[in-house]
């Protein structure tokens, strides 16, 4: 299936995605949630069954790690983006030295599937019954040897189910099969990338590796201000310094490339960190690194490479109307989909 | 204190709603398939996208913004229904003592103005009721929640006879304010089915409990038993269900334990059914969780497409409609159903008309915003139940917030009285005590409710973590709703009229918000329920919580206790509604759980309610408890010695704060019995007996 | 730099400025000003607010910024970020200020 299908599938119905790169921890004791406060960026306002998003920073206040953290009754579990398994067990082993944290590194005995799509609600339905449509947003559920959550990247509806590793293939080949009458396709991760692009969702693989901490990346709803963990001090170090730079979303009708420099009037003020292609809209999109003074959406007289490039327009993220935003379990199946006059899924 | 009881029946009924002004005129509204939803005439609802309302007929006059025609419309229902539930029950001939004759009042937000505990005890006085008077409020399930407590003091054996019911009126905010939460029908209410929305009405409905054997005793008819209930909290939010229905789910299974009954033994669920896009299908998920495979083969229906919505009036109306087709051998139906919604039961009963249908027992059930929930089962006959022996009951925690600071040691070192009680709470970090919670937007008094209870259950020792909570509940005693919020709702309509109120703030102004917001915050998922008697209220609470421990199984802590708000800018000089802060204990059944430690060994061996005037019979009763043994020295710790501030105080903490000066002292071994009480002069007075003797014994087992 | 665009960055920067100000005060985010970054999305993850706070939004934005959408999905549709606020308000005085 080509990367414009995937899309499709991703905006239109539902689209079913392997996620090896991510890795999944749990973690134990009695003292594992001071442990985490202090290596989690964001304040643990978690209960039972919820989940929050947050980052994990160097000391240097850079990004490491993009992660969702889970309360499951006592103990805890990590879904992290970015390092590899033995880098993040390692380095949190580290941080966790004194606190008697038990870390149970589950990356080679489970595997993540995610589904999206303004109808995965409704595959979930059919695959873990009509019970579980309901769930709220960054909350979870067990099932039959595995956890199910919703979370996602995409701006659509989108789900997670971690299962023991032998179950991941099987699952694939049900979500596609009970997806039949959805449309539902596979979706491979430059899709997904693509659509956390368009939606203004962090890739930790591409922006996220910038040399720039959570606020240049415009990331500070997921640090706390109010308390020390690994990279505090850096970071409050740079908000009382003032980023000079900040993340901003650019489209053009001509190609835009990772590493090419941003112009305005001729004086660079940035480079592209991530870029892409919007079949959508027709547009090229990019995130760039811009002199925090020009970094606004609304800005028609970007350029490219040497100032005699591409005409870029900076805008306000998301770049989409996205069909879930108007899409209710309680309303709409897509079956029914016809019947409905939705809105386009074009943003201005 | 006589064993539980299962054999408790409804003598007498009586209706008022858009239906009707009577029980007869109401029942044949239904048998004809009617209903009372009516563009509303008695305010303008210009600018508003919905127009209708169930609003009761000759009351439809216009009437200004104005608290007090409001009032005087919830007292006026509510007398007219009273007095025809007693007639009914023909209570006037039944030669029954006004002191044993209680009241129990539903309501969500009265009459907007006064403390709604004002509005039962002025009832009471009306019916020459003498004995307890208490208004449960807890917003949609408040009156179904009354028809508990009501039970409760059957069992307690406080009184003979008990009115319990509720009343509410739609009026202007109150429509505005479901208007600004986007919940109202652009048609009429049609649960399970289209168009999405609820319809609000009002209205006022009570029933008469008494035992079966004093209603044979005195030749009154029996008309059902009541012969479970059960009550649970979300969790959630404020004002959306658990999309799971896992809290419906734990009332359902509450009630048939209470009931001593199974899923098969139900033959009608007469649902919450409001209609909107968040409750039906939780609430159905609910209904499924809770009775299994039963629940497919079950008629249900919603009687709120009849009769609006009638807010705390809805639980007590939509239980006499069922008594009513259970005495007619009809299921009602549900009105406007054209066909299901997503995720709706097979059989809504969604015709125009009752369908014919004998069955034993039927399952009532009320949701609420805050997310409290109760379920009652009405049942032809009652049962022979062997009496199942009474739980012990222990206070194992005890968390304060008040002027004085944080924690028992604060309260301890500041002394009883002098300038300490006085003033405001000083500020403190709510999240050094309650780390994984997100309190924005929290109330003053929501924040005191939470960090008390926080602070009782880690006295006790008991860990609220994970599934552990669904077996901790919280009952609350309150006097009025925050003022920062009923001040903050206020000022919205001033600034930006009914049509642009705000409506977070109209989710702060019921009496139960406080309750939602820290069962949500601590993750307490076991009976919820806000009780009002204005001062006193707090002891009143935690008496009701040692009661329903006892007789439950379901249940393993209730945190009980009293929160209270000072008027924001303020002196700080105690106001007539006392100190503020909150008081909470934590109460446990059965085999202590949880450390503890050397001090947990409290145990709470009496209790006893009486009417105004009655404290002596509310102490003899305490004394007699089974547990109690006789004698021995015992010290006196009563709510007046706490109250602070000007006469006729309204401070619901007070009684609280004797309760835990109470275990304070059991604790530090100066005296091994405490009695303690509230003030004489209380419409409802409180006995409670502690005992520092044989805890460490009962640990063990 | 050219006029109108620090002019036009001038402009969304105070909006910005007094969007973050409605957030703190009426919608109770408890963040600094300086912490809400422009592109941080309202609904879900970013600031977290529900759907009790979509109405009081609402509110605000009719009765402060004379921005009036409706309240339905598409009214949520165009209340994405901090920035998309910004760009309805900044489309309304631009609106009200007529044809140059």
């Amino acid at each position: 299936m080509g990367l414009h299908e995937e899309v499709a599938a991703i905006r239109n119905s539902v689209a079913v995605s392997r996620m090896d790169h991510v890795n999944a921890l749990r973690l134990r004791g009695a003292r594992v949630y001071p442990a985490l406060d202090r290596v989690i960026t964001g304040d643990l306002h978690l209960r039972d069954g919820q989940m929050i998003q947050s980052l994990i920073l160097d000391q240097e206040g850079r990004l490491f790690a993009d992660v969702y953290l889970g309360c499951d009754d006592e103990e805890f579990f990590l879904l992290a983006e970015g390092p590899v398994a033995t880098d993040l067990a390692a380095v949190l082993a580290r941080q966790f030295a004194t606190d008697g944290v038990e870390i149970v590194d589950e990356s080679a005995t489970h595997g993540l599937v995610m589904i999206n799509g303004p109808y995965a609600w409704e595959l979930l339905g059919l695959l873990a019954g009509p019970d579980i449509v309901g769930l709220p947003y960054h909350t979870f559920f067990h099932f039959d040897g595995g956890i199910g959550f919703r979370a996602g990247k995409t701006g659509e509806y989108g789900y997670g189910l971690l299962v023991p590793k032998e179950s991941v293939d099987g699952l694939v080949a049900r979500l596609l099969g009970l997806g039949a009458g959805l449309d539902a396709a596979g979706a491979g991760l430059e899709a997904l990338d693509q659509c956390a692009l368009d939606n203004g969702y962090l890739n930790i693989r591409r922006e996220g590796r910038e040399p720039v901490t959570p606020i240049e990346l415009q990331l500070q709803w997921r640090v706390s201000y109010r308390k020390q963990y690994v990279g505090s001090d850096a970071l409050v170090r740079r908000r009382r310094e003032g980023p000079r730079q900040r993340l901003t979303c650019l489209v053009s009708k001509s190609p835009l490339e990772t590493g090419s420099e941003v112009t305005l009037e001729e004086r660079p003020v940035g480079r592209i960190v991530n870029s892409g292609h919007c079949a959508l809209r027709e547009d090229w999109t990019a995130l760039a690194l811009l002199d925090i003074h020009f970094a606004h959406p609304g800005i028609g007289a970007f350029r490219t490479g040497d100032g005699r490039g591409a005409e870029v327009r900076s805008v306000s993220a998301p770049l989409l109307n996205n069909r879930s935003l108007h899409v209710s379990p309680q309303i709409h199946s897509y079956a029914t989909r016809h019947e409905f006059v939705f809105p386009s899924l074009l943003r201005p | 204190m006589r064993a539980p009881c299962r054999d408790v029946v409804v003598s007498g009924m009586g209706a008022v709603c858009a239906l009707g002004r009577d029980r007869e005129a109401l029942w044949k509204a239904i048998e004809e398939g009617r209903d009372g939803i009516e563009p509303i005439r008695r305010f303008s609802t210009d600018g508003f996208r919905v127009q209708t309302g169930a609003v009761v007929a000759d009351c439809a006059s216009p009437v200004t913004l104005d608290p007090n025609s409001t009032e005087r419309l919830c007292r006026g229902f509510a007398e007219d229904a009273a007095m025809e539930a007693m007639r009914d029950a023909g209570v006037e001939d039944s030669g029954a003592l006004p002191a044993r004759m209680g009241l129990v009042f539903g309501t969500g937000l009265g009459g907007l103005g006064r403390p709604i505990h004002l509005l039962a005890e002025d009832l009471a006085r009306t019916l020459g009721l003498g004995g307890p008077c208490l208004t449960v409020s807890t917003a949609c399930s408040s009156s179904t929640g009354a028809i508990g407590v009501a039970r409760d003091l059957l069992a307690n054996d406080a009184v003979d006879l008990v009115l319990a019911g509720g009343s509410d009126v739609l009026s202007p905010e109150v429509f505005a304010g479901f208007h600004a939460l986007g919940v109202l029908s652009p048609a009429k209410c049609a649960p399970f089915s289209r168009p999405l929305g609820t319809t609000m009405g009002e209205g006022a409905g009570f029933v008469v409990l008494e035992r079966a054997s004093s209603a044979r005793r005195r030749g009154a008819r029996v008309r059902v038993f009541v012969s479970g209930y059960g009550l649970s909290g979300d969790a959630f939010h404020e004002t959306s269900p658990d999309p799971t229905g896992s809290g419906v789910e734990r009332a359902v299974r509450g009630a048939l334990a209470d009931a001593a009954l199974t899923p098969e033994d139900i033959g009608y669920v007469n649902v919450h059914g409001s209609g909107t896009e968040a409750n039906d299908p939780s609430e159905w998920r609910g209904i499924q969780r809770g009775l299994g495979q039963r629940a497919l083969q079950l008629p249900l229906s919603s009687t709120k497409g009849a009769l609006g919505h009638a807010q705390g009036a809805a639980g007590v109306l939509e239980a006499i409609v069922t008594i009513l087709a259970m005495e007619h051998g009809v299921v009602p139906p549900t009105l406007h159903y054209t066909g299901p919604r997503p995720h709706s039961p097979p059989d809504p009963i969604g015709e125009t008309r009752p369908r014919a249908l004998i069955y034993e027992h039927a399952l009532c059930l009320n949701s609420a915003f805050g997310g409290s929930n109760a379920a009652v089962i009405l049942s032809r006959s009652g049962r022979v139940h062997g009496a199942a022996p009474r739980r012990p009951v222990n206070l194992a925690g005890v968390g304060l917030v008040g002027p004085y600071g944080l924690g028992v040691r604060s309260f301890r070192d500041a002394g009883r009285h002098g300038d300490e009680a006085q003033g405001r709470v000083p500020a403190f970090s709510f999240e050094q005590v309650v780390p994984t919670a997100e309190s924005r937007g929290l109330d003053p008094m929501s924040r005191f409710l939470t960090v008390s209870a926080a602070l009782s259950l880690a006295d006790a020792g008991v860990p609220r973590g994970g599934r552990a909570g669904d077996r901790i509940g919280l009952f609350v005693g309150a006097s009025r709703p925050s003022p920062s919020s009923t001040g903050e709702f206020g000022r919205s309509i001033e600034e930006r009229g009914l049509r642009g109120l705000s409506a977070a703030a109209f989710t702060r102004i019921v009496l139960n918000a406080p309750a939602g917001f820290c069962s949500k915050l601590l993750s307490l998922r076991g009976p919820l329920t806000t009780i009002t008697t204005g001062p006193g209220s707090g002891l009143v609470a935690i008496a009701l919580a040692a009661e329903f421990l006892s007789t439950r199984e379901g249940v393993d802590w209730i945190v009980a206790g009293a929160a209270s708000e000072q008027d924001p800018g303020s002196s700080g000089d105690a106001s007539r509604f006392g100190a503020e802060g909150a008081a909470c204990m934590t109460l446990g059944a059965g085999p202590a759980l949880g450390s503890g430690g050397a001090d947990a060994g409290v145990r709470v061996v009496g209790w006893g309610f009486a009417g105004r005037g009655g404290l002596s019979d509310a102490i003899a009763r305490a004394r007699g408890s089974p547990g109690a043994s006789p004698a021995g020295a015992e010290a006196l710790f009563s709510e007046q010695d706490w109250v602070v501030g000007g006469p006729d105080p309204e401070d619901p903490v007070a009684s609280a704060l004797a309760c835990a000066a109470a275990v304070l002292a059991l604790r530090e071994g100066g005296v091994e019995r405490a009695l303690v009480t509230s003030s004489a002069d209380r419409a409802t007075t409180v006995a409670l007996l502690l005992s520092s003797r044989g805890a460490r014994n009962e640990r063990q087992s | 730099m050219n006029a109108s665009l620090e002019q036009m960055i001038e402009q969304r920067e105070g909006i910005l400025a007094e969007v973050r100000r409605m957030l703190i005060e009426r919608l109770r985010v408890e963040r600094e000003p300086d912490e809400i970054d422009p592109d941080t999305a309202l609904f879900g993850s970013g600031l977290g607010l529900d759907s009790i706070d979509a109405v009081e939004l609402l509110v605000c934005l009719a009765a402060d910024f004379e921005v009036k959408l409706p309240d339905d999905t598409m009214g949520r549709a165009e209340m994405r970020t901090v920035n998309s606020i910004v760009d309805l308000i900044l489309a309304r005085r631009e609106a009200a200020r007529g044809p140059a």
